[in-house]
């Protein structure tokens, strides 16, 4: 398990320790998260219910990376944000290294966030401009009364040396740093409590081609010394893959497609998860014009009214009756590998074929 | 070693026959602040563009790829920047202040950016936002310029024109208002498209669709396109030829094949070895070269500081050469260039 000397355990733990081996770090049990939404028409006002996240299950396994790609709107970083327990949930339940959160109270809840972190999308708008880097990244320990004064200041200076920056760096205020040392800061808070488990929200999203792989790298030294487990949000397949032991396909609130990260990849079996391949851009202009694209057409639908069968069906090229009507549940396809489709296995064995055969574009080759 | 940079109009440029539709040459562009510190944006850019060709400019943000395009159309603060060079745009010669600015800026040569939902008015509607391009630029009657929004709308792929003219930007999603912003900058048939970083801000599965559609009305309207973008597998699907720049000058450029798989520039090099690929196995990623400075150098080379195979003579500035049919290259260690990082890469696999 990680080297969590600081860490500190809740003061009641129900259920079991669960340590090592096969039980999961975290278990996500039918989470159910919605959002209430006003809307108006006119004069009146009507309440409806935004449901972000439907009825996902999903295990997180220690030392491990799990991939959570979407796009927008998907609800991954709902999700993301439910599992940490930033966000209320509606039903279903988190268990954070054997403990259920759902039960805990403000000052048991206090306790175990130590052990669980997030990494913020926008470095620029997730540190306080006002603090220096030090006093960033020694909050949290202040927020959880750890240690004495001395004893942080000598951890601010371990955390700056582990992601990268200098001491030098501990004075300046964040409008003095770059995009990529801004979020080396947010990554040294996040770990400023001894995390187990971090929340890595699209932490590549806004800098450069170059500072993105530093970054990339710095998360996966990081995972190896500390023996980390992260949940990697982004939009971006590529990087994904890149981090990632497993990753999980959300779309519409829905885990459409859940498998180990080079499976996925090699053998992708839901139409949303071959398109969102075919669409990323690879650059190579031979490899990119000559490869089999399949563009969706339309777009995914509001969230207001999620349809009633597969989320998916409304952009489907292999739509049947059946999926207009009928939700797919999430069920194991081969070992490791799970998919959300009434009609995988005969869209991969070639037996069911797209209504519209236009919208599958052919290459060259 | 006392050589110095030759800088004049010609480097990367592209003499095809009947001459290009764009040719900017030798632009400088600095920006003063306060007038205490002067930042040079760009430093003696050259590009072409052909007619039906679509160019790309890569580079990483502050390398001065959208200074550039907004300087085509002479839409950089007055105030406080200063340009310098030539810009032609089919055989006439265009300066921001210039009379005929106003007559080509929206009719001739067009500009898509990057975020649909701040580049439309969001008290205005749809269609009237288009209709106000037409009135400036045409004089066609009323019932004509309706008609024709319609048809604007219809050609980049939206339906139920009617009422999507008669909505606010604000109820369309970005995938909608980015065809908007792209059926606005065709209204007055363009002969040129600046696209600025156009699908930067959509999800991948909508930026496939716009990149579709304007490579379908290329094909349709004899466009060119500038496209600038910092992501170069935008480049590998769309361009014909590519500038890769970097702090404010191009550093390599040439046909995207040869830039994108044979690359010379180490910049160019870090930056394909530095993107993740869904092509190939996983943790084949070349290892990150650390850079000893992450800032341009001042004098010189300005990638010396980051240059895994710098040398002292990267203390004068290279020039933009020919090293290959219709391929410029600005760096003096060029076969080394070409060597080295491949023996550093590494395939962990």
């Amino acid at each position: 398990m990680a080297e969590s000397t600081t860490r500190g355990r809740p003061d009641h733990n129900d259920g079991p320790g669960g340590h090592l081996g096969t039980e999961p770090l975290v278990r996500v049990d039918h989470l159910r998260v919605e959002y209430p939404v006003n809307i108006r028409r006119g004069w009146r006002t009507t309440r409806r219910t935004l449901q972000a996240v439907a009825d996902v299950s999903l295990d997180i396994a220690g030392h491990r990376t799990l991939g959570l790609v979407g796009e927008s709107g998907s609800g991954k970083s709902t999700l993301g944000r439910a599992i940490i327990q930033l966000q209320p949930i509606a039903s279903g339940s988190v268990t954070f290294d054997g403990i259920d959160l759902s039960g805990l109270s403000y000052h048991q809840m206090r306790a175990v966030r130590r052990g669980m972190q997030i990494v913020f999308q926008d470095p620029y708008s997730s540190l306080n401009r006002r603090m220096t880097v030090s006093q960033l990244i020694e909050r949290p320990l202040r927020i959880q009364r750890v240690g004495s004064a001395a004893s942080r200041a000598k951890r601010v200076t371990e955390l700056l040396d582990l992601v990268g920056l200098g001491t030098s760096m501990a004075g300046r205020y964040p409008i003095e740093l770059s995009g990529g040392q801004r979020q080396r800061v947010g990554i040294a808070r996040a770990l400023s409590t001894s995390p187990k488990f971090i929340v890595c929200d699209e932490p590549i999203s806004a800098l450069d081609v170059s500072i993105q792989a530093q970054i990339t790298d710095l998360l996966v030294s990081i995972q190896q010394e500390l023996g980390l487990t992260y949940l990697f949000i982004a939009h971006d397949l590529a990087a994904v893959r890149s981090i990632s032991h497993e990753v999980a396909v959300m779309y519409l609130g829905t885990i459409v497609e859940l498998a180990d990260a080079d499976e996925l990849f090699r053998r992708r079996l839901h139409p949303y998860t071959k398109a969102l391949i075919s669409a990323a851009p690879i650059p190579d202009p031979a490899v990119q014009r000559s490869r089999e694209r399949i563009v969706l057409t339309g777009e995914q639908p509001s969230r207001l009214d999620v349809p009633v069968g597969c989320v998916f069906a409304s952009r489907c090229p292999f739509r049947r009756e059946l999926c207009l009507h009928e939700p797919p549940p999430l069920l194991t396809a081969r070992d490791g590998h799970r998919v959300a489709c009434h009609f995988w296995s005969e869209i991969e064995n070639g037996t069911h074929l797209p209504e519209t055969e236009p919208q599958l574009q052919e290459g060259l080759r | 070693m006392t050589s110095v940079a030759p800088v004049g109009p010609g480097p990367g440029i592209n003499d095809d026959a009947g001459g290009p539709l764009l040719r900017i040459s030798d632009l400088h562009v600095s920006f003063h602040s306060g007038g205490r510190e002067t930042v040079a944006a760009l430093r003696g850019v050259s590009l072409d563009v052909a007619a039906r060709e679509t160019v790309a400019i890569v580079g990483e943000s502050g390398s001065g790829k959208s200074t550039a395009a907004l300087s085509v159309l002479g839409l950089l603060p007055r105030q406080r920047s200063s340009t310098t060079g030539r810009i032609v745009f089919a055989g006439r010669p265009l300066s921001a202040d210039s009379p005929q600015m106003r007559k080509v800026r929206g009719a001739e040569v067009a500009m898509v950016f990057q975020d649909p939902m701040t580049a439309l008015n969001p008290t205005l509607r749809v269609g009237h936002q288009i209709a106000m391009a037409l009135r400036a630029h045409t004089d066609l009657p009323r019932p004509a310029i309706r008609r024709k929004v319609l048809e604007l709308l219809t050609t980049v792929g939206l339906t139920d024109v009617a009422n999507l003219a008669a909505a606010y930007p604000h109820s369309l999603s970005g995938g909608m208002s980015q065809r908007v912003v792209i059926a606005l900058a065709l209204s007055c048939s363009p002969r040129l498209l600046i696209a600025d970083e156009p699908t930067t801000a959509l999800d991948v599965t909508i930026q496939a669709q716009i990149l579709q559609l304007l490579q379908q009305l290329q094909a349709d309207l004899g466009l060119s396109i500038l496209l600038i973008t910092h992501d170069l597998g935008v480049v590998a699907e769309m361009a014909n030829r590519v500038f890769v720049m970097y702090s404010g000058k191009i550093v390599e450029s040439g046909s995207v094949g040869q830039v994108l798989t044979a690359p010379e520039h180490p910049y160019t090099q870090a930056l394909l070895e530095a993107m993740p690929r869904l092509d190939r196995p996983r943790g084949t990623r070349a290892p990150r070269r650390d850079a000893r400075s992450r800032r341009p150098s001042p004098t010189g080379c300005s990638y010396q500081g980051r240059c895994p195979i710098s040398t002292e003579q990267c203390a004068i500035e290279p020039a933009l050469l020919p090293v290959g049919e219709a391929h410029w290259l600005a760096c003096w260690n060029r076969g080394v260039a070409s060597d080295r990082p491949s023996s550093m890469e590494s395939t962990d696999g």
